[in-house]
C-alpha cells in the first residue's frame, strides 16, 4: 500500500539535504586517526610533474636565449602585437577552450589537494606564459617567443591530458584486478 | 566514467587502508555533507552533528578493512554513521523506542489523515525535529536514509513490529504537531 507521506519525503529529499560539513572538521579527524609515514598518492603523476618541470626550466632557457638574440623593435600595445602574430591569436582562441574544459574534468574530483600540484604547475606555466607576453615587447626574437608561447600552451594541455589519463589508467588497471 | 569514478574509489579505500593522508581526505570530502546531513537529521543540534560526524568517520577508517567492496561503500559509511548517532542517542538516555509494544498497538488503528502534507515543507521539518526521539528517529531511518522496518529493527535492536508501530506513531503526533502549529498561527493573525 501507498505511503503518501514516503511519497512525500521522496518528492521533497533535496530540502532535507542541505546542509554542509563545516570545514573544521577534517582536522579533528585526521588527528584522531593512526598516522603513517606519507605515501605518495600517484607517484607516476609525481614523476611526470618533475619531468614537465625540467621541460619548463627548458623553456625558460630557451627564452632567455632569445631575449638576448633579439633586438627588433616592437609594437606599442597589447593589441598591435597579438593582432601582428596571427599564429598565436590563433593558439590562444583554441587552446584557452580546450585548457578550460579540461580543467573544469579535474576540477569534477573535488579534491583540491589530490589536484593542487596539477593546479600549482599549471598556474607556473600561466606565470610564464604572461611574461613571455610581456618579453614581446621587450626587444626579444619575436617568432621565438610566440613559439615558446605556443609550446607553454602546449605543454599545459599535456599536463591536463597526462593527468586524466592517469586516473582513467588507474581505474581501468583495477577494473582488470576486479 | 560510472566505472571509472568506482574503481577510483576503490583505490581511495585502498590508499586509505594504508592510511594515507590525502586519500582518507578525498574520501571525507566525498562523504562528508550527505553524511552531516544524516547526522542533522539524527542528531538535531548542530553541535551533536558535527561530534557524530567527526567519530563517526573515526570509527570508519579506523574498521575500513571490514569493508569487503561486495556493497556500495556509500551504503557502509552511512551505516557506520548511523550506529555512532544511535550509540551517542542512547548513551544520553534520549532513545527510547523500547517501548511497550503493547501500547504501541493502538498507534495501528488510527485513521490515517496526510492533508498536513499540504503545508510548507519547512514547517513540516519543523515539526518532525519536535517529534519524541524514539518515533523521530524510525521516521528518519525510514523515510529518508532509505530502510525498511526489518532493517532498522536490527539497527535499533527492537523487533519489526515496534519499529512499525513507531512509525504509525510518528505519523499521527506530526499531524498532531502541525495542527497545533496551525492553530497558532490562525491566533496571530
Amino acid at each position: 500500500m501507498e505511503d503518501p507521506l514516503k511519497t512525500w519525503a521522496n518528492q521533497h529529499r533535496a530540502e532535507f539535504e542541505t546542509a554542509t560539513a563545516p570545514d573544521h572538521l577534517w582536522e579533528k579527524i585526521h588527528q584522531g586517526l593512526p598516522q603513517a609515514a606519507p605515501v605518495p598518492l600517484r607517484p607516476a603523476a609525481r614523476k611526470l610533474h618533475t619531468v614537465w618541470r625540467v621541460a619548463a626550466v627548458g623553456l625558460v632557457l630557451v627564452v632567455a636565449s632569445a631575449l638576448w638574440w633579439g633586438n627588433r623593435p616592437q609594437p606599442a600595445s597589447h593589441e598591435q602585437w597579438l593582432a601582428q602574430y596571427p599564429q598565436l591569436q590563433q593558439a590562444e582562441q583554441q587552446y584557452d577552450g580546450v585548457i578550460k574544459a579540461k580543467l573544469q574534468q579535474v576540477k569534477q574530483h573535488h579534491d583540491q589537494r589530490l589536484i593542487s600540484e596539477l593546479l600549482g604547475d599549471i598556474e607556473a606555466l600561466e606565470l610564464e606564459y604572461q611574461g613571455l607576453k610581456n618579453d614581446l615587447n621587450d626587444g626579444a626574437n619575436n617568432s621565438q617567443v610566440v613559439a615558446a608561447m605556443i609550446e607553454n600552451y602546449r605543454i599545459r594541455i599535456m599536463l591536463l591530458e597526462e593527468f586524466l589519463k592517469e586516473i582513467d589508467k588507474e581505474a581501468t588497471d583495477h577494473e582488470k584486478v576486479i | 566514467m560510472e566505472t571509472t569514478q568506482g574503481d577510483l574509489q576503490r583505490y581511495l579505500i585502498e590508499r586509505c587502508l594504508a592510511h594515507d593522508a590525502k586519500a582518507q581526505y578525498h574520501l571525507y570530502r566525498q562523504y562528508a555533507d550527505a553524511m552531516y546531513n544524516v547526522c542533522l537529521r539524527l542528531m538535531k543540534r548542530e553541535e551533536d552533528a558535527q561530534d557524530a560526524l567527526q567519530e563517526a568517520f573515526v570509527d570508519a577508517f579506523t574498521k575500513l578493512a571490514s569493508f569487503r567492496f561486495d556493497a556500495p561503500f556509500g551504503a557502509w559509511l552511512k551505516k557506520v554513521v548511523i550506529n555512532r548517532c544511535i550509540n551517542t542517542l542512547q548513551k544520553k538516555k534520549l532513545l527510547t523506542v523500547l517501548a511497550d509494544e503493547a501500547k504501541l498497538d493502538r498507534w495501528h488503528e488510527e485513521e490515517e489523515d496526510f492533508s498536513y502534507l499540504e503545508q510548507e515543507v519547512k514547517h513540516i521539518k519543523h515539526a518532525i525535529e519536535k517529534l519524541p526521539e524514539g518515533c523521530r528517529v524510525v521516521l528518519n531511518l525510514y523515510l529518508f536514509e532509505g530502510y525498511d522496518h526489518a532493517e532498522i529493527a536490527e539497527i535499533l535492536q527492537v523487533t519489526e513490529s515496534t519499529s512499525k508501530a513507531q512509525y504509525s506513531k510518528a505519523k499521527k503526533k506530526l499531524r498532531d504537531i502541525i495542527e497545533d502549529q496551525k492553530k497558532v498561527l490562525w491566533k496571530i493573525h
